[in-house]
């Protein structure tokens, strides 16, 4: 009897703990989570959104992000109210598991009209088959940051723009300065290697045919593409292998390595967004500018960036719905400019004297250019009928072949199209009414 | 039942309940998903039978997978021997051994995540300790040769291919399965085994070497023929989860320093069994190779049962 007393009490011991569990918010407002990445740049965004909506505080949620995450969590009924997709990849995925809420109808009720008033680049972050899911956060595009003192000191003019890949070889390789004993002191440019699909848009390159139904990776301007990623650190060493980029070992901040390389200067040149200045704001003394990126056959830029998505079983719909229509008020994509998260993905935001000049950064003297790249951004070509986390890292995985100079641009491009088309088959094998789907759309 | 009873299974009753479902079911559950599509992308789940299995023997990337698995407990043998010599020199009473004991303890009350970290550091091609040290070597016996590229390397000393599974002369080398042996071999070698071995030591009745001692026995033939044979025991306890460990092993180091790179040469059967299920969403699949891992670990364990026991002698 008195083991039993004892169990009772420590089951109501521990009910009584939970129930005196502290409020998500002291102050009672209503708790709205959103899952985003690490950037301390997040805290001031949901900020304004508690200023605008005092009963609720945003709970930014960065260590349930992740694709796998937030749709276990979300399937699971325990998931965000909203989160972020970072690009096609993770927005077609979401769609496809049925934890994105679909919002076609409701923006038009708001007031937004996503077709009319964002950057198309983004269209495949927000939309999917015809329908809106996401409200995009920012966008970003890359072009070619340098350090104005490197280019005095070696003579360079900074280069006139359009330009094109092969000017810019010749320029890097003016900027690439060796040390007495042959290592690289400064590499004329910078690139990561996941930066493919920078490379890929340039040359018209695609990743699936139009309709999705085909990989073609194996074409000349894939392979053409990977060709330059290549030769810029194998022909014309101005670029860092794997290897030697290994060397520059991030250096903390948010963002890659490669940041902090070019923010310590072992870099004349590098590709990248303008979201680097959250980083690169901090570092003293850097007098950089800002061109146009290099193109190889048409002169369109990748675009990418993150939309906010709802939770469809979210318990704050409401609220959610409100945070998603947030990413459109006026104050947020000033605040976006401001933070240089990016540019805004509301075009109408980027052509107000605000943003080609900030008084609190009067140096950067370049966001025109920017919003300039922004105007030929292009989005990214996804399949229906693959899962985009495969196709993206079978890609990866011949991209990072020909960069540690194993394998030719051609063969790797072979490889991952095959290899892509096989994963593709498994796909359409496992799911009858997409290979319905296939077939009817002239698949074989 | 007995009052006592009931109020036993009452006790056990929070514990059992959280195995049960959190343990017991996911796993039974599993071995029903992996005879099934089931993939996150969509909402109908039929089953299949055999086929995720059928695929799974045809899978080039499993059979690679197990390779990488396989290669990366190669260390295994000079873990233990190791922790067995770091044991007998702890053995000894002396004035601050068990500061020494606890130095070498370290690796395995520090964070695993730090851990990597450092050794991430020190495997910097062209800054890290390791490959400066390399260097002043060449210099001092004027060898011209490379530095091992450790992490950023598909090489390995047995020259594994990287896309099929063979062995390629090109691939010959020192690269990232031997970095993640060698810091597996440091991590194992003070760690857990090491405080067994020292218990099992503790047990070595004293009377028997001195009786070996009295007729003449060398150190060694001590440790050799009367030791040795008293460890057996651990040395199979230590082996046994030592197998089981390194097969279900290489996803910590996968996740922090290579993301299962270059080119997927560290991906671990246990880090594709993650990839599969929560970055290609194909669950059915990656429950396959879930329950294929089993089996490995269970034949491994059975066969070591079978023959190490045989081995395991008490004098």
């Amino acid at each position: 009897m008195l083991l039993l007393i004892c169990f009772a009490v420590l089951v109501a011991a521990s009910l009584a703990v939970w129930r005196l569990q502290p409020p998500a918010d002291p102050q009672g407002r209503l708790v709205l989570t959103w899952v985003s990445d690490l950037n301390p740049l997040r805290t001031e965004q949901a900020k304004l959104f508690e200023k605008l909506h005092p009963n609720v505080r945003v709970n930014v949620d960065p260590d349930n992000g992740g694709v796998e995450k937030v749709i276990v969590q979300s399937l699971a009924g325990v998931g965000p109210d909203v989160y972020d997709a970072f690009d096609t990849f993770q927005t077609v995925a979401y769609v496809q598991s049925g934890v994105a809420l679909d919002v076609s109808s409701k923006l038009p009720q708001e007031g937004i009209d996503l077709k009319k008033e964002v950057y198309p680049g983004t269209f495949n972050t927000c939309f999917y088959e015809g329908k809106a899911y996401g409200v995009p956060t920012n966008v970003a595009v890359d072009g070619v940051w340098y350090h104005k003192d490197l280019l005095k000191a070696a003579g360079v003019e900074p280069p006139k723009t359009p330009w094109t890949w092969d000017k810019l070889i010749p320029i890097a390789q003016k900027l690439t300065l060796k040390n007495p004993d042959g290592t690289v002191r400064q590499y004329g440019f910078l690139y990561d290697n996941w930066n493919w699909a920078d490379f890929f848009a340039t040359f018209g390159a695609l990743v699936f045919s139009p309709d999705g139904s085909r990989c073609v990776l194996d074409s000349k301007p894939a392979i053409d593409a990977v060709q330059v990623m290549h030769d810029l650190v194998y022909k014309y060493h101005v670029s860092p292998s794997p290897v030697e980029q290994s060397s520059m070992a991030t250096q903390g901040g948010f963002g890659s390595g490669t940041i902090t390389f070019f923010g310590a200067k072992r870099g004349a040149m590098a590709l990248g967004g303008r979201w680097w200045l959250s980083t690169l704001r901090s570092y003293k003394g850097l007098d950089m500018g800002v061109l146009e990126s290099p193109y190889g056959t048409q002169r369109k830029y990748h675009m990418y960036g993150r939309a906010v998505l709802v939770n469809p079983s979210s318990p704050h719909l409401r609220e959610a719905l409100e945070f998603q229509k947030f990413m459109a008020d006026p104050q947020y994509l000033a605040l976006i400019n401001h933070q240089a998260d990016g540019i805004a993905a509301f075009e109408r935001a980027n052509y107000l004297p605000s943003f080609e000049f900030d008084p609190d950064h009067p140096d950067e003297k370049d966001n025109v250019v920017w919003r300039d790249i922004a105007a030929r951004g292009i989005g990214w070509s996804v399949s229906p009928y693959l899962n985009a986390n495969t196709a993206s890292k079978l890609v990866q995985d011949q991209i990072d072949l020909v960069l540690a100079d194993q394998k030719t641009a051609a063969q790797a491009m072979r490889d991952a199209s095959k290899n892509i088309e096989e994963a593709m088959k498994v796909s359409l094998r496992d799911d009858p009414a997409l290979k319905k789907r296939y077939e009817q759309a002239g698949g074989r | 039942m007995k009052k006592q009873t009931w109020a036993a299974w009452l006790f056990i009753s929070p514990n059992l309940i959280g195995f049960a479902v959190f343990t017991a079911w996911p796993v039974a559950f599993s071995l029903v998903a992996s005879f099934t599509n089931w993939s996150l992308e969509r909402p109908q789940t039929s089953y299949v039978g055999l086929r995720n299995y059928q695929e799974l023997l045809g899978d080039q990337k499993f059979w690679l997978y197990l390779g990488n698995t396989v290669y990366m407990m190669l260390g295994l043998p000079v873990a233990l021997f190791g922790s067995l010599w770091l044991a007998v020199l702890l053995n000894r009473k002396l004035p601050g051994i068990a500061a020494f004991r606890t130095l070498l303890y370290i690796p395995s009350f520090a964070s695993g995540v730090a851990i990597m970290l450092l050794w991430k550091a020190l495997y910097n091609p062209d800054y890290g300790p390791i490959n400066q040290s390399i260097r002043l070597l060449y210099g001092f016996f004027h060898i011209h040769a490379d530095v091992p590229q450790w992490l950023l390397s598909t090489k390995n000393l047995a020259g594994l291919d990287v896309e099929k599974v063979g062995i390629t002369g090109s691939q010959f080398g020192l690269g990232a399965r031997d970095a993640l042996n060698i810091m597996g071999v440091w991590t194992a070698i003070g760690g857990n085994n090491m405080l067994l071995y020292l218990a099992a030591l503790s047990n070595v009745p004293e009377e028997l070497i001195e009786a070996a001692q009295l007729d003449g026995a060398s150190k060694w033939r001590c440790f050799k023929d009367v030791t040795w044979p008293q460890l057996a025991p651990t040395t199979f306890f230590i082996l046994v989860m030592s197998i089981i460990g390194g097969l279900q092993g290489g996803f910590d180091q996968a996740r922090v320093m290579t993301t299962g790179g270059p080119s997927n040469t560290t991906t671990s059967l246990a880090y594709h069994i993650y990839s599969l299920a929560f970055e290609q969403f194909r669950i059915g699949y990656a429950s396959a190779v879930s329950w294929v891992l089993f089996g490995f670990v269970f034949l491994a364990t059975m066969v070591n049962w079978r023959f190490g026991n045989r081995a395991t002698s008490y004098v």
